[in-house]
């Protein structure tokens, strides 16, 4: 449990640091060797979720290197803006 | 970051290695490269193998000990993520790769095989809650990546709580410690204007154990004041209804006739008749 504890913690820091709120782009980080040099070998693929402009949070990908990487970049981004859709307030 | 000065050759040939790797996940020898490419854009077995070495020399491919072919490098990929991010600058080589059988699809086209996107839509039937979304999306994530799907809310709303609890320090002064879900102990000390007895301190954070547990604390915040509000409504309305009641003489009818408590009528008759 505390070690699973401190994962999420160590992962929350990562996105923190890697992934920008006000950003428009999926951000993709190769090699994570920065945040722990255990995870040289682990990409990170993120973009922020917004609603009306204001930030939901942020969703990513953190997996090998060899990763689909057109793939996956298009499916993060395809659900980050997905939030958009599924919160907006519907204009009357 | 990724060398600026990769000649187009040796970008055509990083892409078919990084692809290939990708998809076998296995160092990449030069026979494949050149097996790839079956001799079209000029390139000879001979000419991969040199375009290979100075890609090593680069930083852009590695050896592993036990292998004679290479792999991509971190910078590599970079380099790969930069080209394929920047609509247009690499289409010719990524289409050239994707006739090598990696199935690279259109760059510019920015969107999923409509089956991903479906099977992406179906996993978000019936999310009305952030919270949901949040959930889906790491699981989806996970399903799609073969690594790690994560979702984060953002600060703001990504504080669930877990437990509160309160202790006093000293006069007006109080300890407040708060768990939340993911973990964080947030700590910080209260000044009070008012003083909280042990007891009140203990029912307060019962009171948000009990009734909060699991909200985002933002979300506490609002429904605390929302009611406080309409207990005091209800406090006012219900204060209102006694006063209309009590104006309207519900209280009123002992000042008018005050309570008299009489007794020994039967003397006075009886004295009467005595005259």
């Amino acid at each position: 449990m505390l070690v699973a504890l401190e994962a999420k913690q160590r992962l929350v820091e990562l996105l923190t640091a890697y992934v920008d709120g006000r950003q428009q782009e999926v951000r993709v980080v190769v090699g994570l060797d920065q945040a722990s040099p255990a995870m040289q070998d682990l990409v990170l693929i993120g973009a922020p979720a917004r609603v009306g402009g204001e930030s939901l949070g942020t969703v990513a990908v953190i997996a090998p290197t060899r990763i689909q990487y057109q793939e996956m970049i298009q499916a993060v981004r395809y659900i980050a803006r997905l939030s958009e859709r599924l919160f907006e307030v519907p204009v009357e | 970051m990724a060398d600026p000065r990769v000649s187009p050759r040796e970008r055509l040939v990083l892409t078919a290695i990084i692809e290939l790797y990708i998809a076998t996940g296995e160092p990449v020898a030069s026979q494949a490269v050149a097996l790839a490419f079956a001799d079209r854009e000029g390139l000879s077995s001979a000419t991969i193998r040199n375009v290979m070495a100075s890609l090593g020399e680069a930083g852009l491919l590695e050896q592993p000990h036990s292998s004679a072919g290479r792999v991509p490098t971190a910078a590599a990929f970079r380099y790969y993520v930069e080209q394929i991010t920047q609509p247009g600058r690499m289409a010719a080589g990524a289409q050239s790769a994707g006739a090598a059988g990696q199935g690279t699809s259109s760059l510019n086209a920015a969107l999923l095989s409509d089956a991903r996107r479906e099977q992406i839509e179906d996993s978000f039937t019936g999310v009305t809650s952030s919270n949901e979304y949040l959930e889906r999306t790491s699981h989806v994530l996970a399903l799609i990546s073969s690594g790690l799907g994560v979702a984060l809310a953002s600060s703001g709303a990504s504080q669930v709580l877990e437990h509160i609890h309160f202790s006093r320090l000293s006069t007006g002064r109080v300890l407040a410690v708060l768990v939340t879900q993911a973990g964080a102990v947030l700590d910080r000390v209260l000044t009070l204007d008012r003083e909280l007895t042990h007891t009140e301190l203990e029912t307060a954070a019962r009171y948000l154990n009990e009734n909060f547990r699991g909200w985002p604390i933002d979300r506490i915040r609002a429904e605390v004041a929302r009611r406080v509000e309409v207990e005091r409504e209800a406090y006012a309305q219900m204060l209102a209804s006694v006063e209309e009641l009590c104006r309207k003489g519900a209280l009123t009818g002992t000042e008018a006739t005050p309570a008299i408590f009489v007794d020994g009528m039967a003397n006075l008759i009886t004295a009467e008749l005595d005259r």
